[in-house]
């Protein structure tokens, strides 16, 4: 088998001469995994990029197994014009290669987001190694500071920290703000995104910005708040004391989420180690950003979105004016949409259920469940009417997708680009209609006294 | 005192050493010790049996080498009237009884024929007086000592140009015994040994049908190595069969011993790594070979039986597929499917995605690989050959050691080994996982040469994968697949059957059909009588009850 | 002698592994979110076209020998080197486009040229070996495939937003069935199943197979173009590259089953290298035909070597792109009026005798 061996050696021969050119691939303990990154507004036209990269022998090294807490990531800044040139300039600074396909989430500041994010979702979309579902997220005190605080507190694996937090968000009351979706919004320019807002607890500086922020919040979410939050701005007074903080966020009186308070992130200081949260949502239009709203317009923003998967609801209660209701809200279906272009309305027909989770003391919901259900529907669908009216008259971008939902009515791109470049929904009536049933009330059914 | 002043004396008065220091073994020089009468085989072919009895015995003891062949026996025996006759035989390869009371006895009684008459009386005398089952009369001389050297005795009369041969050969065998290699919880448990007539008795109990063909074939010039090649006559293809025994004749070796060495002399490519030939020990697999129309084959002193033609789909399958119930049976390909795609392809997947393409792997598992390996000395494809090696070495160790040492070598070896060079820090920790998950996927590979082709194969996608990632294993699957589409065996090509939703053949590839679904005989062995089953094979469930 | 199975198997491959490379982004630019509806037009044109070949062509010859029986060496030898050339343009976008996608999606930082030559010593193994193992290698392979790209889309669903793919029409009827008519391109490999015609056992197995190959083949482009228009909204979507790498990168069930684009990526190699082989076995089998020589295996390597030049002109993959358009404008109409003309051809000389043999194949 002459033939045969020939061919062998030689293709054993070819196989070990590719080992030689050096083009043999790198062991996984040669790479540093980025897990975040944090992108700022520096000097000049340069961004101040944070890389934040796990620490794997800390994670899971040798015997001991993990500890959680602040040994597990590392931050680095550099500035550079752009995340691959920060990313090369890095890589001459720390030992490991740096490798962006486990990184989790990006953090903009403030800054950046409001001049735009168009050519950081450039840098994104044509790279191989990001994946289209990282998260994006806009933080009021900055990436840095936002980056430096995150210090898991129940995690080992950086990343889980992220992806709980960020996936959570999307259950309960803010919108998934991936970049691929992002992403969609600004090439198509059919819709707007909200993204989340990531913010930090207890910084001095910062203080002023939240109060400010809070200010800003609550002017423009001063529809919805009768307690004027202009008076709960604690922003001069103790800022370490976070109680205080915590408390002086706006109350909400409405119907919707009674006595519950409208926190954006950075405000409500729940954990103490971790200095990181996210509550709330950043507005944008097109690839900038224009406005906060806070958790309650947010949760708002998803039932009428139909994102809404399930969380627990306070509904102002006549009967007993001091405590409110708690129910757990599940959307039974997507809310249904109904635009009339030519007599320009705006319908949105929503269906909710609830299980009654916690009622003040004496108070027998059976007795009268149909007034209840029917006092809950009216308080959800004018609060939810109110937002949304003044946020289309407020804000210029197109977060509930009402001109994607147009798209129907029409036959061929041509007609389409024209209705959106004359259309103008400020002019349109919107009206919200509610559909609320209680199924449950728990594991306790008291009878009528 | 006395001893080291003699080896002192020795070395000093050089006394030459002793003679089997001085020996080298040398080229023989034409001895005429050792002269076989005639070198050539033409000169003895053509030796027929002498009428005179002296020149009969001269010549036995000449070509036995008589005194100095110990265990030949040369018993010479007066018959009536004083006729002379002596019977050979070789001692150990009898049964002393039968050569005592079947051709001793009557030889003894015999009634005296006129004298000169030729074979015919021969004949005769057989016919009516030899007791013995298996006997019959020959001229040549080359039968007569091929009949001996097999445990046969020859009988030489004086005045008869005719020696008679008496098949009365008994010696120490294995018995019949569990199968060793292929267990199985249900199903017969009896195994082929060594003994040729025990091995074909076992298959034809069970077909039982005179259309079952044992061929005999000697294999081999000198040893005459007996064979027997079995097919059913009014199944299998008569070009196949041809083909088999076209190969058996054309196998030219002095001796043959055993049934793997007439396989590698019958195989089609010696270098490929894929055996095409299938090694069974059990009876019911033959039995279940032949009635679809393969042809098998056995050997004289082997318990092993080749079946011939078969493909790569079979030698995954192992015998207690079909003596489970349908789902159990496939559960268990599936299982040993997946087994044999870990035991080929887990190292070389390894190494492609934490070399090449790391975003596949969960993060967090990432971190654990990269803080394990952050210890290790070697890169990853060093250690993995390690790793590697040491296992096949444990392996081939614990097929030496005996008894009750070889399993717990192989408990020590690979609990207390890895574990102390995983504390070492010599390898990390996941790296002994993949090849033990590697090793055991090899082990539960049904057919002993299949697994060995994959340990080959693992070599090679090793080296592409560590290489070129998972293009690299692409190409490897690639080429592979194709050179194993490219072969045949027997004229079968290896890749028979393929798949098919309604499987109504006996023949399965991955997944095994019911029993009374398998109607058809496979169509890839072009069978004569297509058809094993009719359309209904439980009449128990159509037919009206009471009728 | 092909079976009738291992044709249909091979012709899939053929006709749809286009699709799998930088061919929807074709469709897309041309008709934004109705390339589907593109897709099915195109799927009717090439049925009427093929409706129409079969009922002129007679006998068992492929189109090079017909030129033979017809008008003798010359025409023979014109026609075999049309053939010959249309399947090389075919073919060097595939050694061109096929390294490159490997480099950027999967061995970022290895050198372009050790791909391209282990691919191209890959597909000379291939071709090597015969066509048969090929067939058949490829036959019991599909299926693998079929059923990834059937999990894929699957496991996108939750990713699909109907208003992606409205408003219905498009770029407008004008773009999709006027200017849409150049992507019958995807379906010129159909050609193959004339050139293998002696390879089939008689022309009726051969118009089954075709017919099961042309429904599978246009009935997976459609999917892929529906899913990939319903995942990405419009200007998105003409952009990428590799479109089917795309759609399975997205694919997110949770953190941990996340990155089935490796598998994705490990079926369509395969398939490519199996493309390539049964590519570079009929270049070789057209010009044997051709010049009547008596062993097609020499032959590989100088096809091998043609075709990696070829390939290697445009300079970089914006000029790669650029060329494809205009490759496919010229390949597509040969690939398809040859037969029909070869067709009437053998009318002629097959007569209408052979029509009731036919027919009796008609099952």
């Amino acid at each position: 088998m002459k033939g045969f061996k020939t061919a062998a050696v030689s293709f054993a021969a070819l196989l070990l001469s590719l080992t030689l050119t050096g083009c043999v691939g790198k062991e996984p303990n040669e790479i540093a995994y980025i897990v975040a990154l944090g992108i700022d507004m520096s000097e000049g036209n340069n961004y101040e990029i944070t890389i934040q990269y796990a620490n794997p022998t800390e994670i899971s090294g040798g015997e001991e197994g993990g500890k959680a807490g602040s040994a597990i990531i590392e931050n680095i800044s550099v500035q550079a014009p752009n995340l691959y040139a920060a990313i090369g300039l890095a890589n001459k600074i720390v030992s490991k290669t740096f490798y962006l396909s486990h990184a989790r989430i990006i953090v903009v500041s403030r800054e950046v987001a409001e001049k735009g994010l168009r050519d950081i979702t450039e840098t994104f979309i044509r790279s191989d190694d990001l994946r289209p579902d990282i998260y994006l997220a806009v933080s009021p005190d900055g990436a840095n500071e936002y980056l430096s605080a995150v210090k898991p507190a129940m995690e080992v694996n950086p990343a889980k920290y992220y992806q709980l937090v960020y996936d959570k968000n999307s259950f309960m009351g803010i919108p998934a703000g991936s970049a691929k979706d992002f992403f969609f919004g600004i090439e198509t320019k059919n819709f707007d995104s909200f993204l989340p807002i990531a913010g930090v607890v207890g910084n001095g500086e910062g203080d002023e910005e939240t109060g400010e922020d809070k200010s800003s919040g609550g002017e423009e979410t001063g529809g919805l708040g009768e307690s004027s939050s202009s008076e709960n701005e604690g922003g001069g007074d103790d800022m370490s004391d976070k109680n205080t903080k915590q408390s002086e966020a706006p109350e909400n009186e409405r119907g919707f989420e009674y006595k519950m308070k409208d926190y954006v992130g950075g405000q409500a200081a729940i954990e103490l180690k971790n200095k990181s949260e996210s509550m709330g949502s950043a507005i944008f239009e097109g690839d900038k950003m224009v406005g906060t709203i806070g958790s309650i317009e947010g949760q708002m923003f998803k039932l009428l979105m139909g994102d809404y998967k399930y969380s627990y609801i306070t509904v102002f209660n006549e009967q007993t004016p001091e405590e409110p209701v708690t129910l757990k809200m599940i959307q039974g279906k997507k809310p249904r949409y109904d635009i009339d272009i030519e007599n320009k309305k705006i319908n949105v027909d929503m269906f909710l259920e609830g299980d009654v989770s916690s009622l003040p003391a004496d108070y027998n919901i059976e007795s009268d469940i149909e007034a209840f259900q029917k006092s809950s529907e009216k308080y959800i669908g004018e609060d939810c009417e109110r937002f949304m009216s003044d946020f289309i008259k407020t804000y210029d971008s197109d977060t509930f997708r009402l001109k994607e939902r147009c798209k129907r009515k029409f036959l061929t791109n041509k007609s389409y680009d024209e209705f959106k470049e004359s259309v103008n929904f400020k002019e349109y009536e919107v009206s919200v209609n509610v559909n609320f049933k209680i199924r449950r009330t728990g594991l306790v059914m008291r009878e009528e006294e | 005192m006395k001893g080291i002043f003699n080896a002192v004396k020795d070395y000093l008065m050089f006394t030459p050493r002793a003679r089997e220091e001085k020996f080298y073994l040398g080229t023989p020089q034409s001895n005429t010790e050792y002269d076989v009468r005639g070198e050539s085989e033409a000169t003895t072919e053509r030796d027929t049996v002498f009428c005179d009895i002296e020149q009969n015995l001269s010549y036995v003891k000449k070509r036995f080498t008589y005194p100095i062949n110990n265990d030949v026996v040369i018993r010479e025996i007066s018959m009536r009237r004083g006729r002379r006759a002596f019977i050979v035989f070789i001692d150990g390869m009898v049964s002393s009884e039968l050569v005592d009371l079947a051709v001793i006895k009557p030889l003894l009684e015999l009634p005296f024929f006129s004298g000169g008459e030729g074979a015919g009386e021969g004949e005769a005398i057989m016919e009516r007086f030899v007791a013995h089952s298996q006997a019959f009369s020959t001229k040549s001389m080359d039968v007569v000592f091929e009949e001996i050297n097999f445990g046969s005795c020859a009988v030489f009369a004086e005045g008869f140009e005719s020696a008679f041969v008496f098949d009365v050969r008994e010696w120490g065998h294995r018995s019949i015994d569990k199968p060793d290699n292929e267990q199985s919880i249900y199903g017969p448990q009896e195994a082929f040994a060594e003994m040729l007539r025990n091995n074909t008795a076992l298959v034809r109990k069970i077909i039982k049908s005179e259309k079952l063909i044992a061929e005999g074939i000697k294999v081999g010039r000198k040893s005459k190595t007996r064979g027997v090649m079995l097919y059913i006559s009014d199944i299998a293809n008569p070009e196949l069969v041809d083909e088999v025994r076209r190969r058996l004749n054309g196998i030219n070796m002095d001796y043959v011993i055993s049934v793997e060495e007439v396989a590698m002399m019958m195989e089609e490519n010696t270098f490929s790594t894929m055996t095409h030939f299938l090694e069974t020990e059990r009876p019911d697999r033959v039995a279940r070979a032949l009635t679809e129309g393969r042809v098998a084959f056995i050997l004289n002193g082997n318990p092993q039986v080749l079946v011939m033609p078969t493909n790569i789909f079979e030698l995954t399958h192992s015998v207690s597929d079909d003596y489970l119930r349908v789902p159990y049976a496939n559960m268990i390909r599936i299982i040993r499917m997946i087994a044999i795609f870990f035991s080929t392809l887990l190292p070389g997947l390894y190494l492609a995605i934490t070399l090449f393409h790391q975003e596949i792997i969960p993060t967090y598992l990432l971190y654990s690989i990269s803080a394990s390996r952050e210890n290790v000395p070697f890169p990853s494809v060093l250690e993995l050959l390690l790793m590697d090696l040491s296992f096949e070495m444990i392996r081939e160790a614990g097929l030496r050691m005996p008894g009750p040492i070889g399993s717990t070598l192989g408990i020590v070896g690979g609990l207390i080994l890895g574990q102390a060079a995983v504390s070492a820090k010599i390898v990390s920790p996941i790296m002994i996982i993949v090849i033990a998950i590697t090793g055991i996927g090899s082990f539960a590979t049904a057919d002993y040469s299949l697994s060995w082709s994959f340990r080959v194969l693992r070599l090679i996608f090793i080296v592409l994968g560590s290489v070129m990632g998972f293009y690299g294993i692409a190409i490897g699957i690639f080429v592979y697949g194709l050179s194993l589409a490219a072969q045949k065996s027997f004229g079968v090509p290896f890749l028979e059957p393929t798949f098919k939703l309604k499987n109504d053949n006996m023949a399965n590839a991955v997944f095994v059909n019911p029993v009374w679904r398998r109607e058809n005989r496979p169509d890839f062995l072009k069978t004569k009588n297509g058809r094993e089953e009719p359309k209904i094979s439980r009449s128990w469930k159509t037919k009206k009850r009471y009728q | 002698m092909l079976q009738r199975k291992e044709m249909t198997a091979l012709l899939i491959n053929v006709i749809s592994l286009k699709m799998l490379l930088t061919f929807p982004r074709i469709f897309i630019i041309n008709s934004a979110n109705a390339a589907w509806i593109q897709a099915l037009y195109n799927t009717l044109v090439v049925f009427l076209i093929f409706f129409a070949t079969t009922k002129l062509y007679r006998g068992n010859k492929n189109v090079i020998q017909l030129a033979e029986m017809a008008g003798g060496k010359a025409l023979k030898i014109l026609v075999g080197m049309t053939v010959f050339a249309v399947l090389l343009i075919n073919f060097s976008s595939v050694v061109r486009i096929f390294p490159e996608s490997v480099k950027s999606v999967l061995l970022q930082n290895f050198k372009i040229e050790a791909i391209v030559v282990t691919f191209v010593i890959a597909i000379a193994i291939g071709a090597y070996i015969g066509l048969a193992p090929v067939a058949k290698v490829n036959y019991l392979f599909l299926p693998v495939a079929g059923a990834v790209l059937l999990a894929f889309l699957l496991l996108l669903i939750p990713y699909y937003r109907f208003s992606n793919i409205m408003p219905v029409f498009g770029k407008g009827y004008g773009a999709i069935f006027g200017k849409g008519f150049n992507t019958v391109s995807l379906f010129s490999d159909i050609l193959f199943l004339n050139i293998l015609l002696p390879h089939c056992e008689n022309a009726g197995e051969a118009r089954k197979s075709g017919v099961k190959a042309l429904v599978i083949g246009a009935g997976i482009s459609v999917i892929i173009l529906l899913g990939y228009c319903l995942v990405y909204p419009y200007p998105a979507s003409k952009e990428f590259i590799i479109p089917v790498y795309q759609l399975a990168r997205i694919i997110h069930l949770s953190s941990f089953f996340s990155r089935f684009e490796a598998l994705f990526q490990f079926v369509w190699s395969i398939l490519v290298l199996l493309y390539s082989s049964v590519y570079v076995y009929t270049m070789c089998y057209v010009w044997q035909i051709t010049f009547n020589l008596k062993f097609y295996r020499p032959l590989i390597f100088p096809v091998v070597l043609i075709s990696s030049v070829i390939a290697m002109v445009p300079n970089s993959m914006l000029d790669l792109i650029g060329t494809e358009e205009t490759k496919s404008l010229i390949v597509y109409p040969i690939a398809f009026l040859l037969p029909i003309i070869f067709g009437a051809v053998s009318r002629r000389y097959y007569g209408e005798g052979r029509r009731k043999d036919e027919s009796d194949e008609r099952i």
